[in-house]
């Protein structure tokens, strides 16, 4: 009660509702309160209808001692006054009471968590950026609704980057198509003059397959993100460094490509030698390219020439591959994590209850967790205000904490030992 | 003393008419509430100052059965006399 009305405040406020004037007011207030000390004079009550009653009240004489001397003394008896105020204007006021008080209390941090997410997400699905916060695996329930609206969402913002992704590794292979043909065509070029029907087979499978191979990649692509977008932000994180990951390889690959073509060719010159003697480890040699790097009647320098075409190929082919073994457990974590909805992280509370008649903390673990055992956790996260377990007031707020499913499992030997534990020191301490 | 009686009394002494005390009354009870309900302090000069007090939640246990309950906390009403009011009563 910081404010005080004054007199003159009061007067004014009375005129304004009574419709009087000044003198008029002024000449009330005082006989009012004349009247008052009058009327507890006489009859020691004052009885006002709409506000309350005004009581004196005796205080007898009492004995006490001089903190002093340690003589006897007595404090003599007195009268005090005391309001009652009316029924209605008592309950008035503790309403007010009751408004003003809880007003603190309903700002319960999962809502505002839950808020905050809510924006967070929305301005995440503007920029199509992901954040490195940890919270937003721990949206709560949000993740269901969003998951609908963010899809047609975000495909804006994703397709950005798929774009990107998409031109790279065609550039990539690109560069490849020609080192590896024209490394080819020598080497088959020599061939075509001993014998016809290998030349024709060489050029053939190879165009055949990386054209085959790029238009996969792409779709692999494109279906895999579109799914991924409704997911948490951590999961477009690791989906974002695998694409700058892979635009770095594909950006290497592409800026040492001549570089590596010069290398392949120069080993293509000392291959060139050998490889002329025979044709037919040749054409074994483009099928290993194709499924098998190692055949068996191939001479040990014409493997070793494939092999290395074949690991630069492999490159390229690991690109996809690591997409592919990676999205893969990343989606498998994303359905597991959508049903659960771990949105609590411990030492959160997931409600806040009044002790009623016939209750006990046992009750409301039951009521929570599933479990009377587990009451020892709520004790043990609201011990700074409650007393004696076994007897708590009625009416105690009690904050129930948020247990992770291994603390909830009541067979779990490591809980076990927890309770236990948490028992013994509750059960000494009272 | 009763309100009819506090009336009369002032409408005595004053020369106003009971009904025009009778709403001066009420206003001053309106205007009494409403300030109380806005956490203001009401002076009554020469008498003394209604407030209110904020009354914190408190365990009781019941004596027969040792049942503990918690009292909500609330706000109060409370009058507080003024040195006038207890020099007058002091001396009568």
């Amino acid at each position: 009660m910081a404010e005080k009305m004054t007199w003159i405040e009061l007067r004014r406020a009375i005129m304004v509702r009574s419709g009087g004037n000044q003198k008029e007011i002024s000449s009330f207030m005082d006989e009012l309160v004349k009247q008052l000390i009058a009327g507890l004079r006489t009859d020691k009550v004052v009885r006002i209808s709409g506000l309350g009653s005004f009581k004196m009240q005796t205080v007898a004489p009492r004995k006490s001692v001089n903190v002093a001397t340690g003589e006897d003394i007595v404090i003599p008896g007195y009268e005090k006054v005391a309001f009652v105020p009316e029924s209605g204007v008592k309950e008035l006021v503790m309403n007010l009471k009751e408004a003003t008080e809880e007003k603190p209390e309903p700002a319960t941090p999962l809502q505002k968590l839950g808020a905050q997410a809510d924006e967070i997400v929305g301005l995440l699905a503007d920029l199509g950026q992901a954040p490195k916060k940890v919270d937003e695996p721990a949206i709560p329930q949000t993740p269901e609704t969003p998951e609908i609206p963010e899809t047609p969402e975000k495909p804006d913002p994703k397709v950005e980057p798929e774009p990107i992704v998409a031109p790279e590794p065609v550039k990539a292979p690109e560069p490849v198509a020609p080192v590896v043909t024209p490394v080819v065509e020598p080497v088959v070029a020599p061939v075509v003059a001993p014998e016809p029907v290998a030349p024709v087979v060489t050029p053939v499978v190879e165009p055949v397959k990386e054209p085959e191979k790029e238009p996969v990649k792409e779709l692999e692509k494109e279906p895999e993100k579109e799914p991924e977008k409704p997911k948490y932000h951590f999961l477009r994180d690791t989906l974002i460094t695998l694409t700058i990951l892979l635009l770095l390889l594909a950006g290497a690959f592409y800026f040492f490509r001549q570089e590596l073509t010069k290398w392949v060719d120069s080993l293509r010159e000392k291959m060139q030698t050998p490889v002329e003697q025979v044709v037919e480890p040749v054409v074994t040699d483009t099928t290993a390219v194709v499924d098998i790097p190692q055949e068996p009647d191939t001479i040990a320098t014409d493997t070793i020439a494939v092999e290395e075409v074949h690991a630069e190929e492999a490159v390229i082919e690991e690109m996809p591959v690591v997409e592919e073994q990676k999205e893969e457990p990343v989606k498998a974590e994303e359905v597991k994590a959508a049903p659960e909805e771990p949105q609590y992280k411990e030492g959160d509370v997931i409600a806040t209850v009044r002790l009623r008649k016939g209750e006990d903390l046992s009750k409301i673990a039951r009521r929570y967790y599933g479990h009377g055992d587990l009451w020892v956790f709520i004790y043990q996260f609201n011990e700074d205000h409650l007393g004696d377990p076994d007897n708590v007031a009625i009416g105690s707020r009690i904050k129930v904490p948020y247990l992770t499913p291994e603390q909830r499992d009541i067979t779990n030997p490591k809980t076990k030992q927890q309770i236990h534990e948490l028992y013994q020191q509750y059960l000494q301490k009272n | 003393m009763l309100t009819k009686d506090l009336i009369n009394n002032i409408a005595e002494a004053t020369g106003m008419t009971k009904r025009h005390v009778t709403d001066l009354l009420s206003a001053t009870n309106s205007v009494i509430i409403e300030s109380l309900m806005s956490d203001k302090a009401v002076p009554l000069q020469g008498f003394g100052t209604l407030e209110l007090r904020q009354k914190n939640e408190r365990v009781i246990v019941h004596p027969r059965t040792g049942e503990r309950n918690i009292v909500p906390a609330k706000k109060q009403i409370s009058f507080r006399p003024s040195a006038n009011l207890k020099d007058t009563l002091k001396n009568q």
